[in-house]
């Protein structure tokens, strides 16, 4: 009758493979962190408030605080671990950040630069409105979020003038 | 005694995880287990509620891989699939670009983190009486299709929630759909939320759909969330602009009707008092910018 009941599972993190045994009752953000040892993802208020935990699954941003382990089985997760470049340099986002001071205690940014990488991939120019709406569930207490709104807009500005068609999979408007 | 200590940290209760291939393979586990399983969909709300110790189910039946729970539809009848993430009714709702009020809310639940995964099933089918989506839901007049292994039933959304967190579904059904008819030409709708900060749960919320036939409202649906036990409808103020010429403020003059269909309570996020006086602006508002949209 049950289908499933196994607790292995595979995922496959910044793009190399794990496979894990886990307790349905085991969150993501402790298998990202305890099994890892990635610690970029924080557990921060633990009920799905603060953003501070979010992950991108097969691209899309996800709290990892409030996600079994289990119900990712075979999904592609992206920590922040993963966003650097082949040879280890920044992603732009990330040096954007640094040139503007977009960060103080670090704690909320794991989550910020996750979901400004979401943004500028489903509206690669976003207005200002635009991007204080789609950070909207990522909570900063130290910097006011006037560098961070900065430094996501020059991380757009670099990718370039804008296109006639310059969506990655006709999901921008989900950024108004 | 002391408050149990919660900690968000991990999930404290064991469970069992399954991950059905068909509809009929959960109807038969929610059938077998009954108030022991729970249907896991963006989990948003439930991981929550485990996590604060409010539900602690020893089967977790994982119903986001479901087609069956997926279907968007739009003929005569708009069949919203309650498995359906947010993000796709959005993208599904905006190039139907009729019916805002719906659509207003789930921009209003806000934060692209549940957008990727929640649902509007879950949203009504947890029972807040908060919900974004009842509100302009109601307004539509829609119903919803549930199913047990045994039989399947529509239900009108007003008769659907009993109480906070509590619905007429039986633990052995699952909602599958919710339905509601196409609008006619010169019908329009609204939302209104107000909410603490962008992405916190609402304080109040209030949806209004409206028929117009040059300046006379032919049909009127006024529904809130956040003021009563459940979402609910505003009859005495739908009778008040049923029929009636909408000149000056005339809606203004009605909101105050708004208090008699209205049962707040004091809570973390207002008053009661707050609540009152804050519905009926709520309204005007709401009815304003329907109205406005039903011109053409």
């Amino acid at each position: 009758m049950l289908t499933s009941c196994s607790n292995a599972i595979v995922l496959t993190v910044n793009g190399e493979d794990h496979m894990l045994v886990v307790e349905p009752n085991e969150l993501l953000v402790n298998v990202l962190r305890n099994e890892l040892g990635l610690t970029g993802a924080k557990y921060g208020c633990g009920t799905g408030q603060c953003g501070a935990c979010t992950v991108l699954i097969d691209g899309q941003p996800v709290l990892s605080c409030i996600t079994l382990a289990v119900a990712v089985d075979g999904k592609e997760i992206t920590t922040i671990e993963g966003i650097e470049g082949p040879n280890g340099e920044l992603d732009p986002i990330q040096e954007e950040f640094l040139n503007e001071n977009a960060v103080q205690c670090g704690f909320c940014t794991p989550g910020m630069i996750l979901v400004a990488r979401d943004l500028l991939r489903r509206n690669p120019h976003p207005t200002e409105t635009e991007i204080r709406h789609h950070i909207k569930g990522n909570i900063c207490r130290c910097t006011g979020y006037n560098g961070i709104v900065r430094a996501i807009q020059k991380a757009a500005a670099r990718q370039g003038e804008p296109q006639s068609d310059g969506t990655a999979d006709g999901e921008k408007e989900v950024s108004r | 005694m002391s408050a149990p200590v919660i900690n968000t940290r991990v999930l404290v209760n064991d469970f069992e995880y399954v991950v059905p291939s068909s509809l009929d393979e959960v109807l038969h586990l929610l059938d077998e287990h009954g108030r022991d399983a729970k249907p896991l969909a963006g989990g948003t709300d439930l991981v929550l509620q485990m996590k604060l110790g409010r539900r602690a189910p020893r089967v977790v039946v994982d119903i986001s891989k479901l087609e069956e729970l997926k279907r968007l539809e739009a003929v005569e009848t708009i069949r919203i699939g309650a498995g359906r993430r947010y993000i796709d009714v959005l993208r599904f709702l905006r190039e139907l670009d009729r019916y805002h009020g719906l659509t207003e809310a789930i921009e209003g639940i806000g934060k692209i983190q549940v957008l990727t995964v929640g649902t509007i099933g879950g949203n009504l089918s947890n029972g807040s009486p908060a919900a974004d989506t009842a509100p302009p839901l109601l307004t539509y007049d829609a119903r919803v299709r549930v199913r047990s292994a045994h039989a399947e039933r529509v239900i009108p959304l007003h008769e659907f929630h009993t109480g906070p967190g509590a619905t007429v579904m039986a633990p052995n059904e699952i909602m599958i759909e919710v339905e509601f008819d196409a609008f006619p030409d010169g019908r329009a709708s609204a939302f209104q939320k107000i909410a603490r900060v962008a992405c916190d749960i609402s304080k109040l919320t209030c949806a209004v759909a409206v028929q117009r036939d040059g300046e006379t409202c032919t049909h009127c649906r006024v529904a809130l969330g956040a003021v009563a036990p459940v979402p609910v409808r505003a009859r005495a103020v739908e009778a008040a602009l049923e029929g009636r010429r909408i000149d000056a403020d005339v809606a203004g003059q009605c909101a105050a009707l708004v208090d008699e269909d209205i049962s707040p309570i004091d809570d973390i996020r207002c008053g009661e008092l707050y609540r009152r006086e804050a519905a009926g602006v709520l309204f005007n508002d709401a009815f304003q910018t329907a109205w406005e949209r039903a011109r053409c």
